[in-house]
């Protein structure tokens, strides 16, 4: 195993399309670092560069502190699952597994060996004779993980990999590929546009859009102190409430006003500082409250039900434009077109810049 | 700078090996196709009469061209050329239509039938030409017999010697091999227009024909279109099926103009003037393809992608 | 109304399927009856059947010969360009480099050369080789239609493999030559067989080329040799009609057998899909 580190790699295609700018991570041996972000920011690409399938037009990419910029991919020691699995149809579960070890030119003996120790790890040792095509949504996608396994390479590259998995054996999938991370401790750059699926996984989270890395960081960080509004945005769910205003400081302290809430109170936890910014406040971290010391009074739109918590819309008062997602107990005592006060819990609120959308707090 | 070379490296590898692999198959069309183009060209421009090799190889300019454009034979090869390119062309992509229509609706035993209909266009144009001139044929063709069974003629007729009666047999027998081909295009167009299109427009409450003209034929149009190409220079270039079912008579009433360039380079042995025929099918087939590409907007090598 | 929405589409088939298929069995009938009867009143359903013009057609016209011709020189032609055809294919398809684009349309714009437009340089210039009325003579010739027919195939083919598998093989530590040879090949084994059947058909039908090349019976290929049938003093419907269907069986065969794939191979490389 070994480290994976990016230096201002970019890509920009030929026709102008830019993939990825200026990009720095450093994975550290062992470390499984999440790529997230929508589709189309880059996550894909990035993966791609790294494995030599694409080739970057600035910057440089080591292996193992190696520079192999240039160098293809079957030189570069790592494996790739991919999101279609890409397991040779016309070769057994068996040679699909020995494939990268025949190609590194390894003894057969070793070969054998190798390959019937990723088959136990996987549960794939029935399967060793059978043909792609026999095989199951998830048995493919174990021998594809297999195929990574044998090779024992410097990194694994894994790109969106439990995306064509259904919703059940998506969990039971994503729990095995922790499992299988801690037990060979290999460095893993995973690739997903699922936000849970990173929150989950990753040892650090790297968010990324239009090409360019947002925050790098472990989930709880990524969570509690999201680096801008996008990350904020996109990290979480339901989605954190955002709200355009006025950061200003007079005698009375700093205040933030908006069309929907003025928040006055909790000095320290609102930034001292003037200009347009926008509040974020997650819905689990709003409270029920009488309307007289409220931040704001909604009226209650929809409210779902979420299982063990309520999921509630609601539609401030004061500016009609602005909608809030709450979430809270399940014996929340809140009814549809009811109009209710509710509080920011001062802890937990997140300020960003107005025109940049960089953290302010 | 140093960065930007390596990469720059990885990309000319790939780069080098698709030259290694695309070259040698380049080459060879290069060689055989685009260098006696060219040299087609050069030759038009010289008198070359095999049967005179004492006249030499003299350079005329233009000569060739100009004898072609009061070559009272050559105008009348391009007219046959066009009477048989429209003919055909509309012919099949009419019936072609119908047929891929019904084809795409007749769902029991379609693959047998769409092998049936294969056969004729995989066949010998030679036998294709052989079967339609036997079945025309004064004493022994069927199209006689059953046509004075019938009471629609009192006697044989004899087609190939009748300038606009020689072309029937002619005109049918390329239909029958090509239409076929031309409904196995249109159908792989009509299997890719998504069903719940049509069940959208009956919602919509569009009939059998409004769901024809508003669905099927803007989406079959690209298919059309390709099918349309390929047959007009197919058509344009005819020279098997009138060589062997006319022989471009009689007289030279049916002769089109690859069989006159034919019989200009080696029944006449007339290489420059030949040439220079040659030349004109060239550009005449080329200005279509740029006519059907650019005013039609086909994209070709789109196709497949 | 909606029986004919039922019935109208098998009964315009089948009346069709029927006009396509009448000239076959007209023309096997024909090849077996008797040369006198062929100019009789001719009848549908045949009396008496002998196997005399086939006899003819092999003993006293050797057509064993064009049959050879035809062979040799289309399975020649066929095997260089499957060979070199799809090495460039799969560059085409697969591989980036510029120039591709331009190269895949002049590839394109061959495959619609006239062929009557290059008759007198290639005659000139295999005279000047010795090559007229040689197999040789034929197969390169032949390349120059068969060559963008093979290639144009192929990417077609190429194109309907995921990248991902070759992707694949190259982060297992596979060179592209190596992913090329182990996995691509083998999973384009039905492509280049359809292509080789279509090259080969191709070149079975060939005449123009063919016609101007040979000189006697000895090179001539199956086209050429029936279309030159003549008989001492009418001309030999019968035997002509026997070559025919000696030359369209095979054809036939082929087709019949693999024609879910021809089609595949005819629709893929022109019609987006």
């Amino acid at each position: 195993m070994a480290s994976v580190t990016l230096e201002n790699v970019g890509k920009t295609y030929p026709n102008g399309q830019v993939a990825a700018r200026d990009m720095d991570l450093a994975i550290q041996d062992g470390e499984l670092v999440v790529l997230v972000g929508p589709s189309g920011c880059g996550k894909s690409t990035t993966l791609r560069m790294v494995a030599g399938l694409e080739t970057p037009t600035a910057g440089r990419i080591l292996i193992g502190g190696k520079d192999v910029t240039a160098t293809p991919p079957q030189d570069r020691d790592i494996a790739m699952v991919f999101q279609t699995y890409a397991l040779y149809p016309h070769k057994t579960v068996r040679d699909n597994l020995a494939f990268g070890l025949r190609m590194r030119r390894l003894a057969a003996d070793e070969i054998g060996r190798r390959v019937r120790e990723a088959a136990r790890t996987l549960g794939l040792e029935e399967l060793l004779d059978r043909k792609p095509a026999q095989l199951s949504g998830g048995q493919r996608q174990r021998v594809a993980l297999g195929r990574a396994i044998v090779r024992e390479p410097k990194a694994f590259l894994l790109d969106e990999p439990l995306s064509n998995l259904d919703a059940k054996l998506r969990l039971q999938t994503r729990a095995e590929l922790a499992r299988i991370h801690k037990q060979l401790g290999a460095t893993m750059l995973y690739v997903t546009h699922d936000q849970e699926e990173a929150m989950t996984l990753g040892d650090r989270v790297a968010v990324l859009e239009d090409g360019r890395l947002q925050q790098v960081a472990s989930p709880a960080e990524v969570y509690r102190r999201p680096a801008n509004v996008f990350v904020a945005g996109f990290i979480g769910s339901p989605a954190m409430n955002l709200f355009r205003g006025l950061l200003q400081t007079d005698d009375e302290g700093p205040r933030f006003e908006s069309s929907g809430c003025t928040l006055t109170s909790g000095v320290g936890t609102i930034p001292g500082r003037s200009g347009p910014a926008i509040l974020g406040v997650r819905p689990p971290d709003i409270e029920l409250c009488d309307r007289e010391s409220a931040d704001l009074s909604a009226r209650v739109e929809v409210i779902e039900l979420l299982g063990s918590a309520i999921l509630v819309h609601l539609r401030a008062t004061a500016a009609e434009e602005q909608t809030i997602r709450a979430v809270g107990p399940e014996d929340w005592e809140v009814a549809e077109d009811e109009v209710i006060g509710v509080r920011f819990n001062r802890e937990r609120l997140h300020f960003f810049d107005g025109d940049g959308g960089r953290r302010l707090n | 700078m140093r960065d930007a070379d390596r990469t720059v490296g990885a990309e000319s590898r790939e780069a080098r090996l698709a030259w290694a692999f695309v070259l040698p198959a380049l080459a060879t069309i290069f060689l055989i196709a685009l260098f006696p183009l060219a040299w087609t060209v050069w030759e038009s421009l010289h008198v070359h009469d095999l049967r005179m090799p004492w006249r030499g190889q003299p350079f005329v300019w233009l000569a060739n061209y100009a004898e072609a454009m009061t070559d009272g034979r050559f105008w009348g090869a391009m007219l046959h050329t066009a009477i048989f390119t429209v003919g055909t062309v509309t012919l099949e992509l009419v019936l072609g239509l119908i047929l891929a229509l019904a084809l795409n609706r007749a769902y029991r035993g379609r693959g047998l039938v769409r092998a049936a209909v294969l056969v004729p266009w995989a066949i010998p144009t030679v036998v294709a030409a052989l079967l339609w001139r036997f079945m025309f044929d004064a004493q022994a063709g069927i199209a006689n017999a059953v046509l004075i069974d019938i009471g629609l003629m009192e006697r044989p007729f004899v087609w190939l010697i009748h300038a606009w009666a020689a072309w029937a047999p002619v005109i049918l027998a390329d239909v029958w091999k090509m239409t076929p081909f031309v409904a196995l295009l249109l159908l792989a167009g009509l299997q890719n227009i998504d069903d719940s299109l049509y069940e959208a427009a009956r919602i919509d409450g569009a009939g059998p024909w409004r769901q024809f003209i508003h669905v099927t034929l803007p989406l079959l149009k690209p298919a059309i279109l390709v099918a349309l190409i390929f047959r007009t220079l197919d058509a344009f270039r005819v020279f098997d099926l009138i060589y062997v079912l006319t022989g471009g008579g009689p007289g030279t009433s049916t002769e089109p103009i690859a069989l006159y360039t034919f019989n200009a380079l080696l029944q006449n042995l007339r290489f420059g003037y030949g040439s220079a025929l040659s030349v004109i099918v060239f550009v005449v087939t080329f200005g279509l393809a740029m006519f059907y590409i650019r005013v039609l907007d086909v994209d070709l090598t789109e196709a497949g992608e | 109304m909606r029986r004919l929405g039922r019935w109208g589409p098998v009964i315009v088939v089948g009346l069709l399927v029927l006009a396509i298929a009448f000239p076959f069995y007209w023309a096997v009938v024909s090849s077996l009856t008797p040369e006198a009867r062929l100019f009789e009143a001719p009848s549908l359903f045949p009396r008496q059947l002998v196997f005399d013009h086939y006899r003819a057609l092999f003993d006293e016209r050797n057509f064993w010969i064009p049959i050879r011709n035809s062979l040799i020189v289309a399975g020649n032609t066929t095997a260089f360009c499957v060979l070199v055809g799809s090495l460039c294919a799969y560059a085409l398809a697969r591989l980036q480099f510029r120039w591709k684009r331009p190269i895949l349309a002049f590839i394109l714009a061959v495959t619609m050369f006239p062929q009557i437009s290059i008759v007198s340089p290639l005659y000139l210039l295999l005279r000047a080789l010795g090559l007229i009325n040689t197999y040789p003579g034929l197969v390169l010739p032949y390349l120059t239609f068969a060559m963008p027919l093979t290639v144009w195939l192929l990417v077609s083919f190429f194109r309907q493999l995921p990248a991902e598998l070759e992707e694949a093989a190259m982060a297992d530590g596979a060179s592209r030559l190596r992913a090329f040879w182990e996995i691509i090949l083998p999973l384009s084994l039905p492509g280049l067989a359809t292509t080789a059947i279509l090259t080969l058909v191709y070149c079975w039908n060939e005449f123009l080329f063919a016609l101007s090349f040979t000189l006697g019976p000895e090179r001539q290929t199956v086209p050429v040799a029936i279309a030159l049938f003549r008989g001492q003093y009418q001309v030999p419907w019968g035997q002509i009609l026997a070559a025919a269907v000696v030359a369209t069986a095979p054809v036939a065969l082929l087709v019949l057998l693999f024609q879910r794939k021809i089609v595949q191979g005819l629709t893929a490389g022109t019609v987006k899909g």
